[in-house]
């Protein structure tokens, strides 16, 4: 009986120490901050992390989508209502794809201020690899803040990591136009630096020709048409990348094609891409190819087939095709690009009959099976200019660009009967503005 | 619905030993099997419901030799219910072994330790009969989690009675539970044939995981009673309990907690009254704790398997919350028990009083911090309700009994404070919102004045008016809470028959029908079946309808115009049975035998215009309230049955 009473009592103490039993692991997928990247393995996982971050659906689907859906290129014929909006080019603050974009470019951000924030403390990383890596974090952020300026205007900067949720740290204002492409910029060349002749990667990490071909792509858009033809030619001659004969092959989900300058991804063992099934007439079709972008490819412009589809008069973009594993990539720039950059920069620093702009521009049209333009069809500036535009809708359709080409050369307003200027410009989702009280953190005019 | 079934298998062993008069063992053993054939994606666009309703009609299902058809927009319905698998087994057992030890007559140790093990294996094939099998050569998944759940528990007891007046029971006692939970999940599609619907036949494995997660609890409890005659009740409540989801800091939480009864018919003075039979007066006060919140909340942490390009990937997933705490909601309670005419009528009414400090809430961050929001104590909030419950057995004979009970509830809720006083908005397909001042969920969004006559559009309340329709103009339209809610129900039995009838209602509550978003629409090129009423819609300048034109600018908007009147009156139950005459049975050695027909929801009375108003398609979140997207509706059984006892 004695022993009896004395477990009791045992037991009866035991639990009473109980307390760590209440330190659990955190759950099994999960690993505490200060531990995650603490050497050479964690920095590698946490770039991969970055990346991975640019698979967002909002950022290879939505932003894509938009960027051809509020121009001429696809319409909105499906279920999604805020596709719709979109589509007529006056969506709500509270567009679910006005605020996923918003949302998922600043998600990168910070996964990529997390490492360039901690690159000098981690243990055997050597200075290259440590250079390289502050490259492609700044690479990435760049295309990050590029994306958000061009849809949203100026946007609030954030150079450092958010640690925690106190007001100081959450609240923060809006930076200018012009002081969000400065920061790309600067990004951008500090880069270029730290990756001088490092030359070309697998084009599907951000490698050097990737950084030059983004500084030509930002040139093109501030207008500084010497820079611009400068990086965009730097892209074209010193990298060995061609225009490839096969233009469908650009669009291969499972071979990179040697036009790729840098892509997002997917394989099928990882996150998925569904495009194809938002845009193909045999998936769910929610935006549908426009009569007009049907139109605007000749008959023999091998072009025609691989980017607009016709289902009986369904028409539909043609270029992501992956339905069945959902690996299409996102293509963020290829070397047809830089052609068509150095033929309009050429073009924008004066008209002259015999310039190298017809011949970047008849590269790509030669690629098409398309007879060159001459300089009697293209007879000034103002016609070489069209003429290259034109060819940048049917080269570059579905790839992100057409809204942000008919914006930049003031052509939207009129182009897409848009009347008020103030459309131009996407609103600041509500959410940001319902959570973030900085007083710069102002909503865009008409929203 | 086509394509659903469920079959049940459970068992149940107690042993209890009497080891000597002190020590008693006592084994409980319970074990349960089911399997459960569902149809794929309730809730989803994928599921049955949802293309039934949305596919147009001119899309038929099979074509001339009898193959399913799919065209437009939505899938078939019929293909997806009846060719796809989705089988969910289930096991759960649950196992105790306990002994109490009585050290003193006075005094008695208990402790019990025992594990909850259940087990969910789903398995899912989409063949490619289906839309989406067939764009993938087939689509099959399996998945497993695992919860097991360790317990135990020690209580010291202490009992005495002294002078058949005074009756103390005083006890103390620690519990501890650690619940550790286990999944993994796989996907593969490209099948070589339909009839190889296991993962293991895949061509390709798209995904496959698994992780697991661990949470305990740990309490520190007594409890002090005292009861003079049985006329006065007084019990004091302590308790500390500690979670290892609430930050090391706050980690333990003090509960205190008392109440007082009082039996005012035994009094003196109420012996001279001959109205009430019974009656009882009930004050409370107590405090009480809510850690549910995800785990390890507290913590900064990266998350993993954001991989790229066949290369691992981490992500910072979380920022630190040293600060969380407890959410504590502080109870006030006064009730009155009263019985009538001899014990035939009983009436029970309580009023409370609640209020929630520290609640525990997901606060959404801005976007630009990179995170979508993190687990905070952001506010108060307060309940206040009346509850009114009557029984009465009318009456009481050996051959008929017959009695009616009812009761009616009002809750009313309403957020005090939120942090910075920030309301958090646009929660779900419903627009739910969180707002100080309002109740919870509250429906925050544009208000439909109605239909302009002259254009056919559907006009909203400018708030600011600043003649533009912008998100600064939502306002709060609706509220899912009901005004109160009850029911009312019956049983009489005459002669071996029983009938039984059970009903429920709701007052008050708004519902936001999603599916009539989808439609009602009535947008052009959209691939929505589209419901009757647009029949009504405006046609021309001065046709006066609520129904919108076809295309209309605010047609596919989250507004007013999509929220009803949710109230309703629904007969949950009726039962009729007959029990054979014991004389009769006896004779083929049976104790009982009864025969019955029983209907659930056999009538429901509402003006809401959807399938049912008593559902939401977000199951039990208390933000995410009254929105029907194209929820399943309860549905309509009966059932016949009988009761065989030997």
């Amino acid at each position: 009986m004695k022993n009896l009473t004395n477990i009791v009592i045992y037991s009866f103490i035991i639990s009473l120490f109980s307390c760590e039993i209440l330190d659990v692991e955190p759950p099994f997928d999960r690993v505490l901050a200060e531990n995650a990247i603490s050497d050479k393995r964690g920095l590698d996982a946490a770039i991969n992390g970055v990346y991975d971050g640019m698979q967002s659906g909002a950022i290879v689907l939505d932003y894509l989508v938009i960027s051809d859906l509020a121009a001429d290129n696809l319409e909105a014929v499906g279920s999604k209502i805020d596709y719709i909006t979109i589509n007529n080019n006056d969506p709500f603050s509270t567009n679910i794809y006005v605020e996923a974009v918003w949302n998922a470019h600043y998600d990168v951000i910070n996964r990529a201020n997390n490492i360039l924030g901690n690159i000098g403390t981690i243990e055997g990383v050597s200075e290259a690899e440590a250079n390289r890596a502050e490259a492609e974090m700044r690479t990435i952020r760049a295309i990050c803040y590029f994306n958000l300026v061009r849809m949203y205007g100026g946007v609030p900067l954030r150079e450092t990591a958010v640690s925690g949720a106190s007001e100081q740290e959450i609240f923060i204002g809006r930076a200018s136009e012009t002081d969000t492409y400065a920061f790309i910029q600067n990004d951008l060349e500090v880069s270029e630096n730290l990756l001088e002749a490092a030359g070309r990667g697998n084009s599907v990490r951000i490698d050097e020709p990737t950084v030059k071909a983004l500084l030509a792509r930002l040139h093109l858009y501030r207008q500084n048409w010497t820079d611009a033809e400068a990086y965009a030619k730097s892209v074209i001659n010193e990298f060995g990348y061609e225009l490839v004969e096969d233009y469908s092959s650009i669009f291969d989900e499972t071979n990179i094609s040697n036009e790729i300058i840098f892509q997002i991804d997917f394989l099928n063992d990882d996150d998925v891409n569904t495009i194809a099934r938002w845009l193909l007439a045999s998936g769910r079709y929610e935006a549908a190819a426009t009569e007009d972008v049907y139109n605007i490819y000749d008959n023999q412009d091998l072009r025609a087939a691989v980017s607009v589809g016709n289902a009986g008069g369904d028409f539909f973009c043609n270029k992501y095709t992956g339905l069945q594993n959902d690996v299409d990539n996102l293509i963020v720039t290829r070397l047809s690009e830089m052609y068509l950059i150095a033929a309009e920069a050429i073009n924008e620093q004066g008209y002259d009959a015999n310039s190298e702009a017809f011949d970047f521009l008849n590269e790509v049209r030669d690629r098409a099976e398309l007879s060159g333009i001459t300089n009697l069809e293209a007879t000034d500036q103002a016609s070489l200019r069209e003429e290259i535009a034109l060819e940048r809708r049917k080269e570059l359709a579905f790839e992100g660009h057409r809204w942000h080409d008919l914006v930049r050369t003031n052509q939207a307003q009129t182009e897409l009967e848009i009347d008020n200027p103030n459309k131009l410009l996407f609103p600041i989702p509500q959410s940001e503005i319902d959570t973030n009280k900085h007083p710069e953190m102002t909503q865009n005019d008409d929203y | 619905m086509i394509g659903t079934d469920y079959r049940r298998y459970s068992g149940r062993l107690n042993l209890d030993h009497k080891v000597n008069d002190r020590l008693n063992i006592d084994t409980r053993l319970s074990i349960s099997f089911s399997e459960n054939n569902r149809v794929p994606g309730d809730q989803s666009i994928n599921g049955v419901l949802p293309n039934a309703i949305s596919k147009p009609p001119i899309h038929p299902i099979y074509d001339e030799n009898g193959n399913f058809v799919e065209q437009g927009f939505w899938d078939n319905p019929v293909a997806n219910g009846t060719e796809a698998d989705n089988v969910a087994q289930s096991f759960r057992t649950l196992f105790n072994v306990g002994w109490d030890y009585r050290i003193a007559d006075n005094l008695k140790f208990r402790n019990q330790v025992g594990v909850d093990y259940s087990h969910l294996m789903e398995r899912r094939y989409e063949p490619t009969t289906t839309r989406r099998g067939a764009q993938s050569g087939g689509i099959g998944i399996n998945a497993n989690s695992r919860v097991t759940k360790f317990i135990q528990n020690s209580t010291l007891e202490y009992n005495k009675y002294i002078n058949d007046q005074h009756d103390i029971t005083a006890l103390v006692g620690s519990s501890f539970e650690l619940i550790s939970d286990r999944f993994d999940f796989m996907r593969g599609n490209n099948f070589p044939s339909n009839d190889l619907r296991y993962v293991a036949s895949a061509g390709n494995i798209e995904t496959a995981s698994a992780s697991g997660s661990e949470y305990a609890i740990n309490s520190y409890f007594g409890r002090f009673m005292y009861s003079f005659e049985d006329k006065y009740i007084l019990t004091f409540n302590l308790r500390a309990d500690g979670s290892s989801n609430i930050a090391p800091d706050n980690r333990y939480q003090l509960l205190p907690g008392v109440s007082v009864g009082w039996r005012l018919i035994e009094e003196g003075f109420m012996q001279s009254q001959s109205i009430f039979n019974d009656l009882k007066l009930r004050l409370g006060y107590g405090k009480l704790g809510n850690d549910k919140i995800g785990r390890g909340r507290f913590l900064a942490l990266y998350g993993s398997g954001n991989n790229y390009f066949g290369s691992p990937g981490i992500i910072p997933s979380q920022i630190p919350n040293p600060n969380l705490k407890w959410e504590v909601t502080t109870n006030y309670n006064a009730g009155l028990d009263m019985a009538f005419l001899g014990g035939k009528i009983n009436f029970t009414t309580d009023a409370y009083y609640n209020i929630t400090t520290d609640l525990l809430q997901f606060r959404p961050l801005p976007g630009t911090s990179g995170y979508a929001g993190y687990d905070e104590n952001i506010g108060e909030m307060e309940n206040r309700g009346l509850e009114f419950a009557l029984k009465a057995n009318i009456i009481s004979s050996d051959d008929l009994q017959w009695s009616v009970s009812g009761n009616l509830s009002m809750n009313r809720n309403k957020i005090l404070s939120l942090y910075n006083g920030q309301p958090i908005t646009n929660i779900g397909r419903g627009s739910n919102a969180v707002i100080e001042g309002e109740p919870l969920g509250v429906f925050y969004m544009f208000e439909s004045l109605g239909v302009d006559p002259s254009t056919g559009e559907l006009v909203m309340d400018d708030v600011n008016s600043d003649g533009d329709i912008t998100d600064a103009d939502r306002q709060l339209v609706g509220d899912p809470n009901p005004d109160f809610t009850g029911g009312i129900s019956t049983n009489l039995n005459v002669k071996g028959f029983d009938l039984s009838i059970v009903s429920q209602f709701s007052y008050g509550n708004d519902i936001f029908n999603g599916t009539r978003q989808y439609t009602e629409n009535m947008t052009l090129g959209s691939n929505d079946n589209q419901s009757t009423r647009i029949m009504r819609r405006w046609r021309e300048p001065g046709d006066l309808t609520n129904v919108p034109k076809i295309n209309g600018r605010f047609n596919n908007e989250i507004t007013s115009h999509y929220i009803e009147d949710g109230s309703f009156f629904r007969l949950r139950n009726i039962t009729l049975g007959y029990t054979l005459p014991t004389d009769f049975i006896s004779k083929y050695k049976l104790t009982k035998v009864r025969v019955y027909a029983s209907a659930q929801n056999l009538l429901t009375l509402t003006a809401y215009s959807g399938m049912d108003p008593d559902v939401n398609y977000s199951g039990s979140d208390a933000t995410r309230k009254g929105t029907d997207f194209f929820t399943f509706p309860v549905p309509r059984m009966y059932t016949a049955g009988i009761n065989i006892s030997f």
